[in-house]
């Protein structure tokens, strides 16, 4: 194995990653080993023997280092944030339960300071409130959820870099890495707003009620933990040289983050041994600067030198699961199931952009008309303040007939009606688009109905070619000449 | 419509192969490259040797295989080929002579004649410009030029995967399509360019596009353009890429423009190419009715040449090396400049190991030797003048990029190589001068239509290329 394989596999285990003898990459949680794939491959090492092997075309290598300069993020590094975030996440929640109990065992005398002001608020605090706090970190998150709620616990924000480092002699800075702390943020906001307020009195966090005590001293938890959360700035990574930039900076930053996790591990080692919880590796950092030139060791390969995602289809990717959240996928045509969500998601641009709609309220009715099925090019909208009602009309180009999104007040769509023909699609949106979803993204986008694609395929098929109705014999020969031609 | 005349019909057979896989040209540029690239624009455009420095080194086919090649029947077999050649009048002093290289599938051949309803599946065809001229001396002579050679595209004939053809013309028109998209923010609802789908259609791609440091110049020279336009803050993104696709260095022949083509399509009516699988030797003989007077099959005989098992004897493909990868590169590149000097068939080996030959070199610091060689007409007293042209062309788009100004610098690539237009082209090879370390390839140049350079075996290719241009128009910002 070469050194940047050696360097890949460590990060991988710090990560969470765990390389398995054939080289390849899974991703362990608790006890469990989940698969990763790109595009439906499997992910492995780049070591020799697998580059080697016969058929490599269906599979994918972890190759970070070669990333372009101007790439944006590409698939691999998808997956790499995913583990990172899921592996800071899942080792923070297991701090405040040891905390709390070390907290309420016996003062030991070689404590300093430092070390009881960090054990004082848990100490003080009531059984319930460090069972609250279970249930609140249950709901962290890696990614922005479904319905855009930023509930991530932690997320390291790639940029990309202007201007000259402060810090190495005025170099340029190719890609910087800060860490943002969504969770932390929120949940400060929510004491700064309540402050004032008993421990024992409830604060809503993202829709949920929580009491006031248990987000304080979350929030103390968050300080100790990692100090950074208080100045980011501090730990953020600048990288100031062209090659594997982005990978630089980002773990770079990574490392910062981990190291402080690490640090109060360490204040008290025997209690987090006795449970099996150890510190984060970091002994491979101090060979990510000789990234740029040992990325060269293998050559560059797919999906890690460029995005080959189309932008659009990214959103698709916010999935529940977390063996889908491994699997992803970079281009629509490859796979059903992601076509037919991706087709949902340009319906909404579709109709948004085609009539180019007001957003926002108006009168204090939500005017941003409802998502629109492919072919309903939006008009205009009219407030009912009768029946607490809004319509947004729009123009079926398939049938040139106008169609009624009737909506709530709030902007929730109620049924679409196809006010000159026969109401066919009313009822429930969602149910409706699937009919939709069946035709072919080139019909919807030519504007053809069914049956005209149906008429131009069977106009294809008559221009075939035919076998011809004469030869000229000579040494051309016989038998059954063409009655069967070998097509 | 020129009068166009059949010469002759030659049929030979091939040699068992290897499996193929689709690799595709990219452009695989340094970082450090794209800053140059941006401080030649902030001084007002790129100049042409710069690009030409950077394509040079940046130029390559995929290291990773993507997918191997669907072909009729198998590779592992010995497959009938087919050359014709026809004659197209334009003058009483010009002549043209069309070729059109194909191979056989379906139908059978015996001691008594082929079956027509075999297919002649097109896969290469050039043109020689045949001038009558004075020499200095007064005395009539004859000059003989290629004037132009492409390749047929064509799809999967089996399983109708979803193959895209990647001709620098293609990715302009993706990337145009996408960015027109994107401004109306309907990207999203972009599948791309149509006419770049190879289950829709028979393309043509000119020879130079097998050349990876043609692609990466052509995509270059937009990159440039895009550049430019954005930092000046002149014309729009869609002017600044549809001038430059529509230059003549990126423009591509229509398959109508093929003389013979066009007289099959009048002919039997057929004017599109959805699934095309090739013509029968029927449909040939009823257009051009001495098809059978001119015909000769007697190559066309497995027992008339040995067999030489290619799969025993070469490395198979599949392999996520560089060393396939750039055996395959020299295969396509070859295939390429041989048609461009002239040659049908040449045979050398090469290296840039100083220590070979007592540090001794010619000045590109380039040793090429070369054997046997044929030239592409059959009467050719010139063939030498070809040969030196081949060597001079291959050096310059070959060993650019192992090649630095320094001989310390340099990757050590020897090769030897085997190169027949239309047959198979064999490349054994070793990097370092290390020689234990020699793989040698097989690449059967006939079934050049299924397995060019320019065609994507899966989107990610596709996606990759017009990323790159999209991205490093929003890098510049």
């Amino acid at each position: 194995m070469n050194d940047l394989n050696k360097l890949y596999k460590a990060i991988l285990m710090a990560i969470g990653g765990i390389v398995k003898p054939n080289s390849q990459i899974v991703l362990s949680v608790g006890n469990k080993e989940i698969d990763i794939r790109v595009d439906g491959m499997f992910l492995f090492l780049p070591v020799t023997e697998v580059l080697e092997s016969n058929d490599t075309s269906d599979k994918v290598f972890f190759h970070p280092g070669c990333e372009h300069i101007t790439s944006k993020e590409t698939e691999i590094f998808k997956i790499i944030r995913r583990m990172v975030g899921i592996k800071l996440l899942e080792l923070f929640k297991k701090y405040p339960p040891i905390l709390a109990s070390i907290a309420a065992g016996k003062e030991k005398r070689n404590w300093n300071q430092n070390i009881l002001n960090i054990l004082e608020p848990l100490k003080a605090a009531k059984k319930k409130t460090i069972d609250e706090l279970e249930s609140i970190m249950a709901r962290f998150t890696v990614e922005i959820d479904d319905n855009g709620i930023d509930t991530r616990f932690i997320h390291l924000k790639v940029s990309k870099g202007a201007g000259r480092s402060q810090t190495s002699g005025g170099s340029k800075v190719y890609h910087k890495t800060k860490p943002v702390f969504p969770m932390y943020s929120e949940i400060i906001k929510r004491l700064s707003q309540s402050e004032g307020q008993a421990d024992n009195q409830t604060v809503e966090l993202n829709g949920v009620s929580v009491s006031r005590g248990a987000l304080k001293l979350l929030a103390h938890l968050f300080q100790v933990i990692i100090p950074a959360v208080t100045d980011p700035e501090s730990a953020s990574y600048e990288s100031t040289n062209s090659s594997a930039s982005r990978m630089i900076s980002y773990f770079g930053c990574f490392e910062q983050i981990a190291e402080q996790m690490n640090r109060i591990q360490n204040m008290f080692r025997g209690d987090f041994d006795k449970l099996g919880i150890y510190p984060i590796d970091l002994s491979w950092t101090e060979q990510m600067e000789e990234l740029p030139t040992l990325y060269r060791q293998v050559p560059s390969l797919d999906y890690n030198t460029h995005n080959t995602q189309d932008e659009a289809a990214e959103s698709t990717n916010a999935m529940n699961g977390m063996a889908n959240m491994f699997s992803v996928t970079s281009n629509h045509h490859q796979q059903p199931a992601v076509q037919q969500n991706q087709l949902q998601q340009h319906q909404v641009t579709n109709a948004q952009q085609m009539g180019m709609p007001m957003t926002g309220v108006v009168d204090g009715f939500v005017v941003t008309p409802p998502p629109m099925i492919t072919g309903d090019r939006y008009l205009r909208y009219e407030i009912d303040p009768y029946a607490n009602q809004i319509r947004h009309y729009a123009l079926n180009t398939l049938t040139n007939s106008q169609v009624v999104y009737t909506c709530t007040r709030a902007g929730t769509m109620l049924q679409r009606n196809d006010v000159s023909a026969v109401p066919q699609n009313s009822g429930i949106p969602g149910l409706s688009v699937p009919g939709v979803g069946a035709m072919n993204p080139m019909m919807a986008m030519m504007g053809l109905t069914p049956q005209q694609l149906m008429m131009m395929q069977m106009a294809g098929g008559m221009m075939q070619p035919q076998a011809p109705a004469a030869s000229s014999g000579g040494s051309i020969v016989t038998g059954n000449q063409f009655d069967n031609p070998v097509y | 419509m020129a009068d166009i005349v059949l010469r002759d019909v030659t049929m030979g057979i091939g040699n068992p192969n290897h499996v193929h896989f689709h690799r595709h040209n990219q452009l695989n540029l340094e970082s450090q490259n794209v800053d140059l690239m941006i401080q030649e624009v902030n001084r007002g455009g790129l100049v042409e040797s710069m690009i030409n420095d950077i394509a040079g080194q940046s130029g390559g086919l995929t290291v990773q295989p993507r997918g191997a090649v669907e072909i009729e029947d198998t590779f592992n077999m010995r497959r009938g080929l087919c050359r014709l050649r026809f004659s197209v009048m334009v003058s009483a002093l010009k002549e043209v002579e069309l070729i059109v290289l194909g191979y056989l599938a379906g139908g059978e051949a015996r001691e008594d004649g082929i079956d027509p309803a075999t297919r002649f599946v097109p896969v290469r065809t050039w043109s020689i410009d045949i001038t009558s001229i004075s020499d200095m001396t007064g005395m009539p002579d004859v000059r003989q030029t290629v004037n132009n050679s492409a390749q047929f595209l064509l799809g999967d004939p089996n399983t109708g995967k979803k193959l895209r053809s990647m001709r620098p013309i293609d990715i302009g028109n993706e990337v145009l399509g996408y960015i027109s998209t994107e401004q109306e923010g309907r990207q999203a609802g972009y599948v791309g360019n149509a006419t770049a789908d190879l289950s829709n259609a028979l393309l043509i791609s000119k020879t130079q596009n097998m050349d990876s440091t043609h692609y990466a110049k052509q995509l270059l020279k937009i990159a440039g353009n895009v550049m430019h336009d954005d930092v000046t803050g002149g014309m729009g993104i869609e002017d600044s890429i549809s001038g430059s696709i529509y230059a003549n260095s990126m423009a591509e022949q229509l398959v109508s423009d093929n003389e013979f083509f066009r007289a099959m399509a009048v002919a039997t009516g057929t004017w599109h190419y959805k699934g095309f699988e090739g013509f029968t030797l029927g449909e040939i003989a009823s257009v051009f009715e001495n098809f059978t007077d001119v015909l000769d099959d007697r190559m066309l005989n497995a027992n008339l040449f040995d067999e030489v098992d290619n799969v025993a004897m070469s490395y198979a493909y599949g392999a996520t090396t560089i060393i396939e990868s750039t055996a395959k590169e020299i295969a396509f590149l070859c295939a390429d400049l041989a048609i461009r000097a002239g040659l049908t068939h040449v045979v050398f080996a090469a290296t840039n190991n100083v220590a070979e030959f007592g540090g001794f070199m010619d000045e590109d610091g380039v040793k090429l030797v070369t054997g046997e060689f044929m030239s592409i007409s059959d009467q050719d007293p010139y063939a030498i003048n070809r040969l030196e042209r081949f060597t001079q062309l291959f050096k310059d788009k070959f060993y650019t990029k192992f090649n630095t100004g320094y001989e310390h610098q340099r990757t050590i690539v020897n090769i030897s190589v085997t190169c027949s237009l239309f047959g198979e082209t064999s490349v054994e090879l070793f990097f370092n001068g290390d020689e234990q370390t020699m793989q040698n390839y097989t690449n059967a140049t006939y079934y050049i239509c299924r397995t060019s350079p320019n065609i994507a075996g899966t989107e990610t290719g596709v996606n990759d290329a017009v990323n790159f241009l999209n991205n490093l128009r929003e890098y510049i910002n």
